[in-house]
């Protein structure tokens, strides 16, 4: 038997209005493959809603829930660092027929509060799709314990039941990181980038052009040290939305402080990434010079481009990219893609008329399919993604899936740079990049 | 507070023991969850999962699914995965905390399942608020059940196989008015029930509990024999090769390294070995219905056991004293069956060393004069061994200052009123140690920290 796939061209003349079943995770069984850890648990891998939670500074975690539903936590928080962050409460069977779990919250906190060393300033309460179901009213339980401890107390949802509703858990909990911001005055000259977790790469050309444009002053909640310095966020005079399940988060800001916003995407082609510059400065008003970074990006390109024309690769999503638009620029530079793993939606689909001009045969298949479970590797040279690199163990890989953001020209130059380093290594075939 | 974790986080849920026990047997195995329970199962609590494939699926389930009961979804989509899959033995359908609380009827559930789609289906009635090991024990009652029924008859004929319930109809039958078990019977093949990645003090576990099974049992077969013949060993090797290889039993680890195909075998093994406490509901089940004897033991490897041994030694107070004068209070932390073989073996090596010095001491009358090396001092302290866990505790097998915790707050009470001098333990427990000055000898458990303190071999233990 063979997995599910579908040809590029075969996608784009179906359309956006009629996406196969395959790529509808209520149409089956979601399948648990190693490359879908990603998909198939949202806090499992990188920023889930409880790490992500804590990017708010000065804060700690309680999270109410089944044991089942906090195991992650033990290897994450291990591992990255939060450990002393969060708190759990179990649940019992009884709790879920009594509801006795939620008013033992503010005992919870208030301990908290005695345990917990730096004191945090705030508490992040999450619950998760238990008390979904069980229809919590999580925002008055929050107030009762803010009420009785001397700390802010946040309400939070890890529902991943909601996962295909208008506010799955990664969108809803970037609308609770900013929910606290208040705007008591404007400040022209500074702006918010809203949309990862963790901090963009610090020789990121935005960061540089913006300085260059005039904003001194540029926000980033996971720079935040205080709880003081991330109010500040909220005199910026607009918020960069540099991830789409940001978009939400920032509409709120808009109607509650009128804070504008626009968006920037993560492109690879640099032709693109010059021209969404231009528009970005003729939006704001203000001037964008990146010429001298895009000559230099276009002069990088070309050298690759000769070096490895032909050179076959498999991308996955679980990388720093939309690997449909990087599959575009990597056929355009003369390279060939056989082969995507990746989910998709409707948003996927400008990008993926431009890959059908450039490689029409290139198959898509989706991790979730039940039928991947027959997936036999394909001979690639290299892959990009965590995820291809489990499909194809064969090949080179470049996970390109660090914390710190890759944007713009440099982000451009970086994967280049490490698949060259991956290709010309006969021996390491991991660029851990 | 009473239930508050504050220091360790949570452990290993009941659905990751039931999916760990029916890993390796071809199946489809249907997480019924929104996607999260099956990733943490998958990412978090099944180290096989990135070299041995296994289909295991969640279903997906939405918030209108389950307010408006929308179980036909479910089916319809297992229907699907059953037949993309193909090739499998049966399905199981493991419980979360979202049918629990919109109240799923599971086995009528695995019933229509099982109706649609013309395969044996398993519900597993876990809740995700127990730990893995009762999860573990439900998938394999639910196993032997089924197998009892017939209700895997088909799948086994399908692979050219005749066994589950006729021979466990036979053999109940025969069993009935038959003769107690001859200890001293030879032993042909040997269950171990309990062994899973999450009950393991290595993840090469499954294979040193075999191999050390097997050794074990093929020395007490040629024991047995001599006992029953009266026959002494040949002095040519070929021969003792020989009778040794004809005394060596099957043994299957039930839960890993396991296929289907050897399931039967669950009924047909002469006795079993429990390994952890998720193994003991179904060797006592399969004891009074099918009259398989069973003991219960974690074979612990020699090496390590001196290793340890030695560390615990070294910790022993007060530090200046002579080795003999010491003392240590040690607490092993692991699941119960674990820890009880660890105590053992520890205490063995202790006695043996002590007997060891002694007759070091002594010298041999009338030899005084004659010079002689300084004699090896073997590690010795007086100890006093406890054995905690926040798993299951078996009563029965329990010595008394033996503790099974119900929560963070009495394990941090137990440990400041005892006071103990070393703890062997998963190194995440250390979290909630910060106040202790004792020496903390590493013993991890996958069922509690998972892959951040993992340890991929025994040697590593060393």
């Amino acid at each position: 038997m063979k997995p599910f796939s579908i040809s590029v061209k075969e996608l784009v003349a179906l359309g956006a209005d009629h996406i196969p079943e395959e790529f509808i995770p209520a149409c089956h069984l979601i399948y648990s493959s190693p490359a879908t850890l990603f998909y198939n648990s949202p806090g499992a891998v990188g920023f889930g809603v409880k790490r992500a939670a804590l990017v708010l500074p000065e804060s700690a975690m309680l999270l109410v829930a089944p044991n089942a539903c906090g195991r992650n936590s033990t290897v994450m928080s291990t591992e990255e660092g939060y450990a002393d962050r969060m708190f759990y409460l179990p649940m019992s069977e009884t709790d879920l027929v009594t509801g006795r779990h939620l008013s033992r919250i503010p005992e919870a906190i208030h301990e908290i509060m005695e345990v917990a060393d730096p004191k945090p300033k705030a508490i992040v309460i999450c619950i998760t799709c238990v008390d979904a179901l069980l229809g919590t009213d999580l925002p008055r339980i929050c107030r009762k314990a803010e009420e009785e401890n001397d700390v802010l107390v946040i309400p939070s949802y890890m529902y991943a039941i909601e996962r295909e509703g208008k506010k799955p858990p990664m969108v809803a909990i970037r609308e609770t990181l900013y929910s606290l911001l208040e705007r008591p005055s404007v400040d022209p000259r500074a702006v918010n980038l809203l949309g990862f977790f963790s901090e963009l790469d610090p020789d990121s050309d935005l960061l540089a052009l913006l300085k260059g444009a005039g904003i001194r002053t540029v926000n980033q909640i996971s720079a935040m040290k205080t709880l003081d310095d991330y109010y500040e966020m909220g005199k910026a005079n607009f918020n960069i939305v540099l991830h789409p399940e940001s978009v939400y988060a920032a509409g709120t800001l808009q109607k509650r402080l009128n804070m504008p916003f626009l968006e920037l995407h993560r492109l690879y082609d640099p032709d693109r990434i010059h021209n969404q510059y231009r528009l970005f400065g003729s939006a704001v008003g203000v001037t964008m010079d990146d010429e001298a970074m895009y000559e230099r990006c276009i002069a990088k390109r070309n050298a690759f481009a000769e070096k490895y024309k032909g050179t076959s690769v498999a991308i996955g999503e679980m990388c720093n990219a939309n690997p449909y638009e990087l599959a575009t620029f990597l056929c355009r530079m003369g390279l060939t893609v056989p082969s995507v793993f990746s989910n998709l939606t409707e948003y996927d689909f400008p990008f993926l008329k431009q890959l059908a001009e450039v490689s029409p045969e290139t198959r898509v298949y989706t991790g979730i399919s039940p039928s991947m479970v027959h997936y036999e590797e394909e001979t690639v040279d290299l892959t990009i993604g965590k995820d291809a690199a489990v499909y194809c163990p064969s090949a080179r890989h470049v996970l390109w899936n660090s914390e710190k953001q890759p944007f713009g020209y440099t982000a451009v130059e970086g994967l280049l740079e490490a698949m060259d380093a991956a290709l010309s290594e006969p021996e390491d075939k991991e660029a851990d990049a | 507070m009473k239930g508050l974790y504050r220091y360790l986080s949570p452990f290993s849920p009941d659905q990751s023991g039931a999916v760990a026990v029916l890993y390796e047997l071809g199946g489809i195995i249907v997480i019924l969850d929104a996607g999260g329970c099956a990733g943490n199962i998958c990412g978090f609590d099944e180290p096989r999962w990135g070299h041995k494939q296994s289909a295991v699926y969640s279903a997906g389930i939405r918030d209108l699914d389950a307010i408006l009961g929308r179980d036909e979804r479910t089916i319809d989509k297992v229907g699907g995965a059953v037949e993309a899959v193909g090739n499998a033995n049966f399905i199981a359908l493991i419980g979360t905390p979202v049918p629990a609380v919109v109240g799923t009827d599971l086995k009528a559930l695995a019933r229509m399942c099982e109706k649609k789609s013309g395969l044996p289906t398993l519900p597993i009635e876990t809740y995700g608020m127990e730990y893995y090991d009762k999860g573990a024990e439900l998938s394999y009652m639910t196993l032997i059940k089924a197998l009892e029924k017939g209700a895997l008859d088909a799948s086994y004929e399908k692979l050219g196989l005749h066994l589950s319930s006729r021979v466990a109809a036979e053999k109940a039958a025969a069993l009935k008015g038959a003769a107690p078990v001859d200890p001293r019977a030879h032993v042909a093949s040997v269950g171990v029930l309990g062994a899973t990645p999450l009950d393991l003090l290595s993840l090469d576990g499954a294979e040193l509990i075999r191999q050390r099974v097997e050794t074990k049992q093929t020395q007490q077969n040629l024991l047995h024999m001599r006992l029953r013949t009266g026959e002494i060993t040949s002095p040519f090797r070929h021969v003792v090769q020989k009778t040794y290889e004809d005394n060596k039993p099957d043994v299957y680890v039930f839960g890993m390294d396991c296929g289907f195909d050897q399931l039967g075998h669950l009924f047909t093994v002469d006795r079993n070995v429990v390994v952890s406490p998720a193994g003991l509901k179904p060797a006592k089940y399969l004891e009074q219905k099918y009259g398989i004897p069973y003991e219960v033991s974690y074979p612990i490897g020699h090496e390590l056991a001196v290793s340890l041994h030695r560390r615990v030694c070294e910790a022993a107070q007060p530090a200046d004293a002579e080795p003999a004068a010491r003392s240590a209070k040690v607490l092993i932390l692991h699941q119960q069956v674990a820890g009880n073989s660890l105590r053992e073996s520890l205490e063995s090596i202790n006695d043996a060393n002590r007997t060891l010095n002694a007759l070091d001491s002594m010298g041999v009358p009338g030899t005084e004069d004659i010079p002689r090396p300084e004699p090896e001092v073997h590690p010795e302290a007086e100890l006093s061994i406890s054995v905690g866990t926040f798993f299951e505790q078996e009563k029965s097998i329990a010595r008394e200052g033996d503790r099974k915790f119900t929560g963070e707050d009495e394990f941090l009470d137990y440990l400041k009123a005892e006071q103990f001098d070393v703890i062997l333990g998963d190194p995440m427990y250390r979290m909630a140690l910060k106040w202790w000055d004792g020496t903390f000898l590493p013993l991890p458990q996958y069922s509690v920290s998972g892959e951040a303190h993992e340890a991929l071999t025994e040697a590593e233990l060393l």
